[in-house]
């Protein structure tokens, strides 16, 4: 046998395992865009436009569209609901084509939608499932499969309605039980308007004697309040320093209101005290 | 010229410059234009290092069939069937947001993704671990428990991006029948509000 053979055969024989221990590292990602869906619109209108799911990891993807309802507990958690249940429900005006779509390595998969607003209506949103799978060979085993799946929020409001308005039920500013160089922001707020708030804000923290003052970002993400419900959130900012301080609190309740409130933070005590 | 004459014909002078200057600057203002446009898309993306966890052959003494990854775990303390665990981070997950995000991040599995096999659906385990690293926000739950193992976290982009693993342990009992077996186990990535 030349040698030239010998090593085509080493390489037929390489070749799948290889392969093999390549599939072993593989890694699968799946990325969505955009993070939420939001659309003002008048009665009745039609919104058409797409979601993108790009797949920049080494396997192939079967991605699966579900779409159902949600509701937010008031510590933020996203309770998924059946479709079409709950009186804001998106769901009935929602279509997404195509449902599934199989996302090969480096792809981007374009998922479109179109809602067609009803003529009444003051706020709707559904959660937009993305369920990725990898495809799990015939033989072998047993196989644990990782899927992934990505929710993203889909809001639809009309734009004749008010504007969301937080009124902020609880302010209260302490530092950290675990560690006092923390300020912690214990916020209880309730969404009275009839759309939804992505209330801004920061505190604004200056030893009680003087010094310079330290600004910190509250709900640097963003999120949102959505209208009739009521959020408790908790921030925690810092370093602060050991002394007495106040405290300023100021928080877009919308668009064109602030809520001011000013809170005493008592000094770190002395070591020994 | 007198000082009357001059300031005349500076003025007129003035006043030819400018009608002629001014078509002139507007002209050249225009073609200096240029319009930037850019979509940011914004980012939310989920990484999971093995997809697909291949404990290969495994038996009810729990015993080593030299599978990359796996850790023989002999027989369970309650001698009713073999245990395999995965190694500590070979399967790893990493989730990034831009603008940050509050991700909510749990695992759970039902009892209809054991898709494929002859083992019991119970007879795999999930664990994930919390922070610190040594801790665990829980011990190792039931394949069939909808149990939210991790929830809201901070994530952002480049260092700030999240990451996590999962652990998984596998026993095979003495009463299970041969065969391959497949379980889902499902990562869900809630993205902000």
């Amino acid at each position: 046998m030349s040698v030239s053979v010998v090593r085509l055969f080493v390489l037929l024989i390489a070749l799948p395992l290889l392969g093999a221990a390549a599939g072993n590292a593989a890694q699968a990602t799946i990325g969505i865009a955009p993070p939420r869906v939001e659309h003002l619109v008048g009665p009745g209108a039609m919104v058409r436009d797409a979601i993108l799911v790009t797949n920049p990891g080494d396997v192939t993807l079967r991605v699966r569209v579900e779409v159902a309802d949600f509701s937010v507990e008031e510590d933020g958690t996203v309770v998924q609901l059946p479709p079409g249940g709950d009186p804001s429900s998106l769901a009935r005006y929602l279509r997404v084509s195509p449902l599934e779509m199989s996302v090969s390595p480096g792809q981007r998969a374009v998922f479109r939608y179109e809602v067609k607003a009803p003529e009444q209506f003051t706020h709707l949103r559904a959660l937009l499932s993305f369920v990725s799978e990898p495809e799990v060979p015939a033989n072998g085993g047993p196989y644990v499969v990782i899927a992934t799946t990505m929710r993203i929020p889909f809001y639809v409001e009309n734009r004749r309605m008010a504007s969301g308005v937080l009124h902020v039920l609880q302010a209260q500013v302490d530092r950290g039980d675990d560690n006092d160089q923390l300020l912690h922001l214990e916020l209880k707020v309730v969404n009275q308007g009839d759309r939804l708030v992505r209330a801004g804000g920061r505190l604004e923290v200056q030893p009680v004697d003087g010094g310079p003052m330290d600004t910190f970002e509250v709900n640097r993400a963003g999120e949102a309040v959505l209208p009739g419900l009521t959020r408790v959130w908790s921030f925690t900012v810092g370093p602060v320093p050991p002394e007495s301080l106040i405290v300023g609190l100021r928080l877009e309740t919308s668009w064109r209101s602030e809520h001011r409130s000013r809170h005493l933070v008592s000094a770190v005590p002395a070591s020994g005290d | 010229m007198n000082f009357m004459a001059r300031s005349m014909a500076v003025s007129v002078a003035g006043l030819v410059v400018f009608l002629f200057a001014t078509p002139v600057s507007a002209q050249s203002i225009s073609e200096a234009e240029v319009t930037a446009m850019a979509n940011n898309l914004g980012i939310f993306e989920c990484l999971t290092s093995v997809p697909l966890f291949d404990f290969g052959d495994v038996d009810a003494n729990g015993g080593s069939h030299g599978t990359p990854g796996v850790i023989p775990q002999g027989r369970n303390p309650t001698g009713t069937g073999g245990r395999y665990t995965n190694q500590p981070g070979t399967v790893m997950w990493t989730c990034r947001a831009a603008p940050p995000s509050n991700l909510q991040i749990s695992l759970a599995s039902l009892p209809s993704d054991h898709t494929v096999g002859t083992m019991d659906h119970d007879d795999l385990e999930i664990r994930l671990p919390s922070d610190p690293p040594d801790s665990w926000t829980t011990g190792y739950q039931l394949f069939t428990s909808n149990a939210t193992l991790l929830s809201s976290i901070p994530a952002g982009n480049g260092p700030f991006e999240v990451t996590g693993r999962v652990e998984l342990r596998l026993t095979v009992l003495d009463t299970d029948p041969p065969g391959p077996n497949t379980w889902v186990v499902r990562m869900v990535v809630t993205g902000s509000l």
